[in-house]
């Protein structure tokens, strides 16, 4: 579980300083303000810097030594109250309980003409946690979210949202609590900016709040620059990030997030992973993640716990750090320019080996006792030329295997 | 494109609403309050700057119907607006009284919108009323009433005499050919030409109108002295030549046609008579004088209870309907709304086909299907109520019928009870006891001397208190329909709307 750190914030903060990163380090203050109720000044100073570097034409552009020195004066003034802040956090207790607890949860459809069984599984789903589900497409990710959200009745197991403190039943103020960002979002009508005042207000943020939290939100995810427009004139990638604003805005319990990853380019899915790394860390407002992709690394990088579906089956859940610790193999994924006969003739050096051919990688499996630097070496020494490699022991990507 | 035209500090306050009562700030209240203040001025000023015609009232209700369709345009811009954002959809935070708020603001904004013809409206009809004084509009009347049987425009303003022909020999047989009829000019009787009906009818409203035998006494002394007369009839004139009436000719020559015309009787059939005849629109002064007294004396037609009986059902059931569909998924909305449409026409259908040839009345069988399909939407409604574990889109619709039929179901009751029984004494008056039709109509009904006649009366009597009742009914079911669907069942059926949209799917 990621938490909130004041001793780690302070000491990254003059580090993303030293490096002149203020696109980083402005975030950072953002979600200092965020998690403490800091004197109006000190707060504005964050908003200032933020905008300064939103207003920056590109990265490389020099940063204002003003905004450098707003930096330092914010760093210093949270570092004189370190102590308040580090008895505020640790003064804060969420309990156990899990956000959302799922047993025995199953579902069976058609799905045009082809019948669909989602297996019974367990889950739980705790605050300060992002879950990953991930598996092949039509293997029944999105129903087991929306399973999850409320939006579809499972036909066997008990759902319970122990921590809302909420009977089964009452979904209206469930949800109330969840958010749900399906693949495909609706569109907003209206301003951006009159969107996501309207919902903060409608979940109870009001006045100079509301304007707090709009403005915060706009500036830690970049959308300052948009808030005047409409739906129609963004891109998909703000068009999410927009959604995840809105969500994040009154702060649910549950983020669920189906296959947000989905339309977004590489910077934008390492931007919008970035923010779900933010957003978990959050001790004042504590809320679980739960997300399903296809781009499994990206999700695992940032998951703590992985579900794996196959056909309707739970083939693992649980922690992603956990996967593989009982494994009998090590698994590397490899792309070369070299030919399976060459791989297979080196391969032959390593005793119980296997390959599989993906089509543009190779899945090699070694005994686990073969650690992936002898791996690396014994395809070097042999010449085999590598442009690719990942150690994916550790990675749900083997459930991808077809001999799994 | 309204913010556009709004002030800044309409746009300042909506900024406050948005953060500060989202319910406010959706239904746009103060857009509408302003458009509507805008509207009324503007609507205003048409009724008082456009000619006033008072021969021809149709731009009245040109007008009216032009700004009904600005209503309508704007409701349609207020209702996409309101309707883009949504608590409900997104489970906002609410409270169970928020109902009421979002009910009564609604239906003001509905209003507010339907309201611009009012302003135009009263203030024309207070322009026409005003064209004449009430001492002018009875001097006119008078004036023109008393000159009119010298202006001989159609013999059948005089009375039809009989003569006899005298080469024929009359009989029993032949007695309609030994006869024939003409008119007497010197015997005018369709008096009260220029009075408006509801002052010949109420002549409390206005005094100083002349009545029929006063118009005829005045005019037997104006017809014994020719300069009185040539007076009377130039008057007469002038006030045809006040109100745009062309008329040609002189008072001599009215009056001299007049006395030529009074020699003998003349016979209908007679050319030379024709050829005399006023080519004039005297029609056209009738016409202003009853528009005058109209605007005179009638309440406008958008201040008469009737009027706005119509329009509050008209506004309540806007509100209504757009409330709901707020409230649950826009498909089973559309397929609420279509039932609405189709039911109602398969029903009577269906009542036709079976009202055919079983000896019952198929308007019955109409009543009686209808009044089922609402018992029937009540019981899957309470079996979502009783046990509401996932959504079921038919029961939704169910319950959107009982949400909308609840507020004229009483009202709806007591019509089906009068039509279908005799509990309000419908029938026993009307078809079954002619006797007692008869008895009534009779003058011995007023005065009873005999215990049949005693008894004739109580029935009458009894009779009365019935339908008396059943009149108190109607306005008492349609009040109690209005209260209790506002006060209780609309805040209730939103809980269980909102409970129902927020249950899962089967798939």
């Amino acid at each position: 579980m990621k938490t909130f750190s004041i001793s780690e914030t302070i000491s990254e903060l003059r580090f993303l300083l030293a490096e002149n990163d203020i696109s980083r380090a402005s975030r950072k203050m953002l979600d200092v303000t965020k998690e403490f109720d800091l004197p109006g000044e000190v707060e504005l100073l964050a908003h200032e810097v933020r905008i300064a570097h939103n207003n920056l034409q590109n990265e490389s552009q020099v940063v204002d030594p003003a905004i450098i020195e707003k930096c330092r004066f914010f760093v210093s003034y949270i570092e004189q109250h370190k102590e308040y802040y580090e008895d505020f956090i640790s003064k804060i207790d969420h309990g156990t309980l899990p956000v959302y607890s799922g047993i025995g949860i199953s579902k069976r459809f058609w799905s045009g003409n082809s019948p669909f069984y989602l297996q019974p599984s367990d889950i739980n789903l705790y605050t300060g946690q992002i879950t990953g589900v991930v598996g092949e497409n039509g293997n029944g990710k999105t129903t087991l979210l929306r399973i999850i959200a409320g939006e579809l009745l499972s036909d066997t197991g008990d759902i319970s949202y122990p921590i809302l403190g909420l009977k089964a039943g009452q979904w209206y103020k469930i949800k109330n609590q969840i958010a749900f960002i399906p693949q495909r979002i609706d569109k907003w009508h209206g301003t951006l900016l009159d969107n996501l005042s309207f919902y903060a207000t409608m979940h109870g943020i009001k006045d100079a709040e509301n304007n707090k939290q709009v403005t915060y939100i706009l500036h830690r995810l970049g959308l300052d620059r948009f808030k005047h427009l409409k739906w129609s004139e963004i891109s998909s990638g703000y068009r999410l990030r927009f959604e995840l604003a809105k969500m994040l805005m009154w702060r649910p319990k549950l983020l669920v997030l189906d296959e947000p990853l989905a339309n977004l380019d590489i910077n934008a899915q390492q931007l919008f992973l970035q923010d779900l790394k933010f957003i978990i860390k959050s001790i004042r407002f504590p809320l679980s993640i739960i997300l399903s992709s296809q781009a499994l690394h990206e999700v695992e990088s940032v998951a703590d716990n992985i579900i794996f579906i196959k056909q309707g089956q739970t083939l693992y859940s649980g922690s992603q750090k956990e996967f593989g610790q009982e494994r009998q193999y090590n698994t590397f994924e490899i792309a070369g320019s070299f030919s399976r006969e060459s791989l297979t003739q080196v391969m032959q050096l390593i005793p119980g080996y296997k390959i599989e051919d993906s089509g543009t990688v190779f899945l090699i499996s070694v005994p686990v006792d073969f650690t992936p630097e002898e791996f690396l070496q014994t395809l070097l020494i042999n010449k085999i030329r590598l442009n690719y490699f990942r150690d994916i022991s550790f990675s749900t990507r083997k459930l991808f295997k077809k001999d799994f | 494109m309204l913010s556009f035209f709004a002030p800044r500090f309409l746009k300042r306050l909506d900024q406050r609403l948005l953060l500060s009562s989202p319910i406010l700030w959706l239904s746009k209240l103060h857009y509408v309050i302003y458009y509507t203040v805008i509207l009324w001025l503007l609507t205003g000023l048409i009724a008082l700057v456009i000619p006033i015609n008072l021969a021809d009232m149709v731009n009245n209700g040109i007008y009216y119907t032009f700004f009904t369709i600005i209503s309508i345009v704007l409701l349609c811009v207020w209702i996409y607006r309101n309707a883009i954002f949504n608590i409900e959809s997104d489970y906002g935070n609410r409270k169970v009284t928020d109902e009421y708020k979002v009910f009564f603001i609604n239906f003001l904004c509905v209003f507010l919108l339907f309201s611009y013809s009012y302003p135009f409206t009263y203030i024309y009809n207070a322009r026409v009323a005003n064209t004449l004084s009430e001492e002018e509009l009875v001097s006119e009347i008078n004036t023109l009433n008393v000159a009119e049987p010298f202006f001989v425009k159609s013999y059948y303003d005089y009375r039809e005499v009989q003569i006899k022909k005298d080469s024929i020999i009359a009989d029993d047989q032949t007695d309609y050919q030994s006869y024939t009829y003409k008119y007497d000019i010197n015997d005018y009787h369709s008096w009260n030409k220029y009075t408006p009906y509801r002052l010949t009818t109420d002549s409390n409203k206005v005094q100083g109108i002349l009545s029929s035998y006063q118009q005829q006494l005045s005019f037997n002394r104006l017809r014994k002295n020719d300069s009185q007369a040539l007076q009377a009839i130039q008057n007469y004139i002038s006030i045809l030549r006040k109100h745009d009436v062309k008329f040609d000719y002189e008072a001599s020559y009215v009056l001299s046609r007049y006395k030529s015309l009074c020699r003998e009787p003349i016979d209908f059939n007679n050319e030379s008579y024709k050829t005399y005849d006023y080519t004039v629109d005297f029609g056209r002064v009738e016409t202003i004088l009853r528009n005058v007294c109209d605007a005179k004396f009638d309440p406008v037609f958008v201040l008469r209870w009737e009027f706005n009986l119509v329009v509050f059902y008209f506004v309540f059931y806007i509100t209504l309907a757009f409330m709901l569909f707020k409230t649950v998924r826009w498909q089973q909305f559309l397929v609420t709304v279509v039932s609405f449409i189709l039911l109602p026409i398969l029903v009577f259908i269906f009542s036709m086909l079976l009202g055919f040839g079983s000896g019952r009345g198929s308007e019955t069988i109409f009543m009686t299907t209808l009044l089922l399909i609402y018992l029937v939407a009540v019981g899957f409604s309470l079996s979502f109520m009783v046990h509401p574990k996932k959504f079921n889109a038919f029961k939704s619709i169910c319950m959107q019928i009982v949400y909308v039929c609840t507020p004229v179901f009483f009202l709806y009751l007591i019509f089906y009870l009068d039509e279908n029984t005799d509990i309000f004494w419908r029938g026993k008056y009307y078809y079954n006891d002619y006797a007692i039709q008869e008895a009534v109509s009779s003058n011995s009904f007023t005065s009873p001397s005999t215990s049949f006649q005693m008894g004739q009366l109580l029935y009458e009597e009894q009779y009365k208190y019935y339908r008396a009742l059943f009149e108190n009914l109607i306005w008492a079911s349609m009040a109690f329909g209005i209260f209790f669907h506002i006060s209780f069942f609309m805040v209730f059926m939103k809980e269980q709307f909102l409970k129902m949209k927020a249950l899962p799917k089967n798939k």
